[in-house]
């Protein structure tokens, strides 16, 4: 159920990041910053609301999908792969290893990494679309 | 020389991001499902290496501003996040936020406008916990070597959810192993 929870944060904070950065054009910097100080503040405020194991990972991996949302949309077009990413990320940070515990930037990695899975998802998805039009049809090619 | 510094970043970038991989492939031995699914993300995400777009722009010594900015954002959200103890997300949050209003000040400034997301890559390197900086100095020659890093990878990634902190970490990481050889 928490994890389940953890995931749900997940993309629901990368797309709404992604709306904010793209849709109302408030730059990538000020979106993720200003919805997770929000966030973090909620929780520093009210740590009894929730289980603590909640109260603890909800900030961090709400942060960390926010960088998911400051791709620009020239990149990554589509709501969808960004949820998708968002998933992703929650995935690998719930596996991740503790060797790299507390080190800054980590979780940007694991946005970065998230961020790439979904774009060659796009790339592929793509080519298979050029593909099945270039054999249906060939007489849009000489237009 | 644009072309050598813009294949020495994407190297250090898409390094670390396998070094974050290989710890987790490493811890994860005995899971196999956690094994396939590092698989499969390795194999797309080097698939979408060569998608990238890339851009040539020159580099200016302009540009060495830029550490200043990322070594003040690293400095002050560290200050925020172990020195008043407000944890690493409302710290990297509230720099963030103060930053991405910096252009504001003065719009026709180019060099306001490339600060945020300096500013905000050294917030990613102030998140780093007490247990692993000691002290104030770790998070200097931390912010030091992710700006240094931000400025020779200006020409790839961008537009990248995640570039500024894949930059963060490879700071964060090369700091501790200079300083877990030297010590």
């Amino acid at each position: 159920m928490e994890i389940s929870i953890l995931f749900f944060t997940g993309i629901i904070s990368s797309i709404l990041t992604y709306v904010v950065n793209n849709k109302y054009g408030q730059g990538a910097v000020r979106a993720s910053a200003g919805l997770s100080l929000l966030v973090g503040l909620f929780f520093y405020f009210f740590p009894e609301l929730f289980s603590h194991y909640l109260t603890k990972n909800i900030p961090i991996v709400f942060i960390g999908a926010t960088f998911i949302g400051m791709v620009s949309s020239k990149i990554l077009p589509s709501y969808l792969l960004v949820g998708f990413s968002g998933f992703i990320f929650s995935i690998i940070y719930l596996n991740a290893s503790p060797f790299f515990k507390g080190y800054g930037g980590a979780l940007g990695t694991t946005a970065a990494i998230s961020v790439l899975v979904s774009l060659s998802l796009a790339v592929i998805s793509k080519s298979e679309k050029i593909k099945r039009i270039k054999k249906y049809r060939p007489s849009r090619k000489n237009k | 020389m644009t072309k050598i510094f813009r294949r020495l970043s994407f190297f250090i970038l898409i390094l670390v991001q396998f070094v974050f991989l290989f710890a987790i492939f490493f811890d994860k031995t005995n899971a196999p499902l956690v094994l396939l699914f590092l698989g499969i993300i390795s194999v797309l995400i080097s698939l979408a290496y060569f998608k990238s777009p890339r851009q040539e722009e020159r580099y200016f010594i302009k540009d060495l501003y830029l550490i200043l900015f990322a070594v003040t954002g690293a400095l002050s959200t560290f200050f925020i996040n172990i020195e008043l103890k407000f944890g690493p997300v409302i710290a990297a949050g509230f720099i963030g936020t103060l930053a991405s209003f910096v252009p504001s000040i003065n719009r026709k400034s180019k060099l306001l406008k490339e600060a945020p997301p300096a500013i905000y890559c050294g917030a990613f390197v102030g998140m780093t916990s007490a247990s692993v900086a000691p002290n104030l100095k770790f998070i200097l020659l931390a912010g030091i070597i992710a700006g240094s890093i931000l400025i020779l990878s200006k020409n790839i990634f961008n537009g990248f959810g995640g570039k500024l902190g894949t930059i963060a970490f490879g700071g964060v990481a090369i700091t501790s192993a200079i300083l877990y050889t030297l010590l």
